[in-house]
């Protein structure tokens, strides 16, 4: 009974002071949306840097002179190494046949092969490691080994440095991400606090009045305190409506601008939705409450 | 019921009240009077307990009330019934509202609510205002709606602060006519006031307040300053 009373004066208040409730409630959502649309950009970064890493490895280059047992041997040694997760060998005529494919586009190189100029091509062994940042000292152990001999050239994949790249613009998002929503927070904090404040100024006499007839705290606390919670909760909604648009029309700009065809941005967005309204709720129902009991701690007496 | 025993109030370096004693009894009708200043609102402050006695106790219905958790103070709240010589009424609400949302600040079911506001309405002589706003009701109208929001927890004191102060002779009288009659039905009146015509024509004990000390408690008292 008591909080069906609580709600309805909490709903009539937040009426009352429409344009405050707006302002509030505007400034929650704008917080809400910074927080959810970095989180979002730096969790789909992070996604494409994994799948960027997935693709990361080393190509051994073997001397035309090398022999059979040689190689096993090296593929062998390369093979026992602990964080080294596939290793392929790929033979000339793969080399040749791969290059043939990758070539297409340019007549004149097929040209070229077709006249027998493909010899040159080496055998290689690929290595894949389990973490992609161990390969650089899998390439120094391949640089020691005793089958170094045999080794022309250990190319660590020239995708290093977009990779690094793509890791510290992860890094800046992050912490763009983290300035933007502190401050968003605080405004958002500030407004809110500032609106329950006049509330209670507004309804001071009838406040008054309500603890002279023997009104329990909770009992003036409760509207108070919903009041708030509210402004966050419409924030919520709002803030998933406006995400769900800005995703939906960014999406093919930003699945572009990372350059993966196995990320969407806009599936990303909808496979996660529950969780990113769980966390928006969260987050604007403990901030809209939370301001509301700061006021109220501080003006109500 | 209500002991005041060597209470003291101190604000600051000021004493607003200066050990303070005395006794009031079950359906007494007492009428505190004294100049501006001499400490009458601290009193009644410090028995709804809005302050805290520096010094002394304050006993009713045989509880502490210096004592009271602000878990505890809503309760005692509801046992007293306070007006004020403003009334506070709340202006947007209707006047059978205004004594309902004291009933519902204690969590009064809806139907008992119902049943309540108009016998206590009919009780001050507004049977007929419940659908008024308070702005379109005399002072003196106001005033018994303030005393019928005062009187729906059913009290056992009735703490009037000034309730004649804004009103005219004929609405004084009808005010304090009323307050007789809940006295009678076994209610203690504490009316505070100024009206020195009133207070003679009580012919009630009278506590005269000078200074946060009581310089007179007689039976039958007149207005003497």
């Amino acid at each position: 009974m008591a909080i069906i009373r609580g709600l309805k004066i909490g709903l009539v208040d937040f009426w009352r002071n429409r344009w405050l409730s707006l302002a509030a409630t505007f400034m929650m959502t704008l917080t809400i949306v910074t927080m959810a649309m970095f989180t979002l950009l730096s969790l789909s970064v992070n996604q494409t840097t994994k799948i960027l890493q997935e693709k990361i490895d080393i190509a051994v280059f073997i001397k035309d002179e090398a022999t059979d047992i040689q190689i096993q041997g090296l593929q062998n040694e390369i093979g026992a190494m602990p964080d080294v997760k596939e290793v392929r060998f790929t033979s000339k005529e793969e080399a040749l046949a791969q290059f043939r494919e990758a070539s297409k586009p340019r007549p004149v190189i097929i040209r070229l092969l077709d006249l027998g100029h493909g010899g040159s091509i080496p055998r290689s062994i690929v290595i894949k490691a389990n973490d992609p940042s161990s390969l650089e000292s899998i390439a120094s152990a391949i640089n020691q080994s005793q089958y170094n001999v045999i080794v022309t050239k250990v190319s660590y994949e020239e995708s290093k440095s977009s990779i690094d790249r793509y890791i510290s613009m992860t890094h800046f998002v992050e912490r763009a991400g983290w300035v933007l929503s502190g401050l968003f927070i605080l405004i958002a904090v500030l407004v809110i606090y500032n609106t329950i404040r006049l509330t209670i100024f507004m309804r001071k006499t009838e406040i008054e009045i309500m603890q002279l007839v023997g009104a329990t705290g909770w009992y003036i606390k409760f509207p108070l305190i919903f009041e708030g919670v509210l402004y966050g909760l419409i924030a919520a909604v709002l803030s998933t409506v406006l995400l769900f648009i800005g995703v939906k029309s960014a999406s093919p700009f930003i699945t572009k601008y990372i350059d993966s065809n196995s990320f969407d941005f806009s599936h990303f967005f909808i496979a996660n939705l529950s969780k990113i309204i769980g966390i928006e709720l969260l987050v604007s129902v403990l901030v809209g409450g939370f301001c509301s009991y700061l006021a109220i701690k501080k003006h109500l007496k | 019921m209500i002991e005041f025993i060597h209470v003291s109030k101190k604000y600051g370096t000021h004493s607003a009240i200066n050990d303070v004693s005395f006794f009031i009894d079950r359906g007494e009708f007492v009428t505190l009077v004294g100049p501006s200043g001499s400490g009458k609102s601290t009193l009644i402050k410090l028995l709804i307990a809005e302050e805290k006695p520096t010094g002394g106790q304050i006993v009713v219905a045989g509880r502490d009330i210096t004592t009271l958790s602000s878990r505890e103070l809503p309760f005692y709240r509801r046992k007293i019934g306070v007006v004020f010589q403003d009334y506070k009424l709340l202006p947007h609400k209707t006047v059978a509202e205004n004594v309902a949302f004291a009933l519902e600040v204690s969590d009064t079911s809806g139907p008992e609510v119902l049943a309540k506001v108009p016998e206590i309405l009919e009780m001050v002589g507004l049977k007929d205002k419940g659908k008024s706003m308070p702005d379109e009701l005399s002072g003196g109208e106001q005033q018994r709606v303030s005393i019928a929001r005062a009187l729906v927890h059913q009290p056992k004191l009735l703490i009037a602060d000034e309730p004649s102060g804004n009103l005219d002779p004929i609405n004084t009288w009808e005010i304090i006519e009323l307050l007789f009659k809940i006295n009678k039905s076994g209610t203690i009146v504490l009316l505070a006031t100024h009206d020195k015509e009133v207070v003679d024509a009580l012919k009630k004990r009278v506590i005269t307040l000078r200074d946060g000390k009581i310089v007179a408690d007689q039976v039958k008292g007149k207005y003497v300053l």
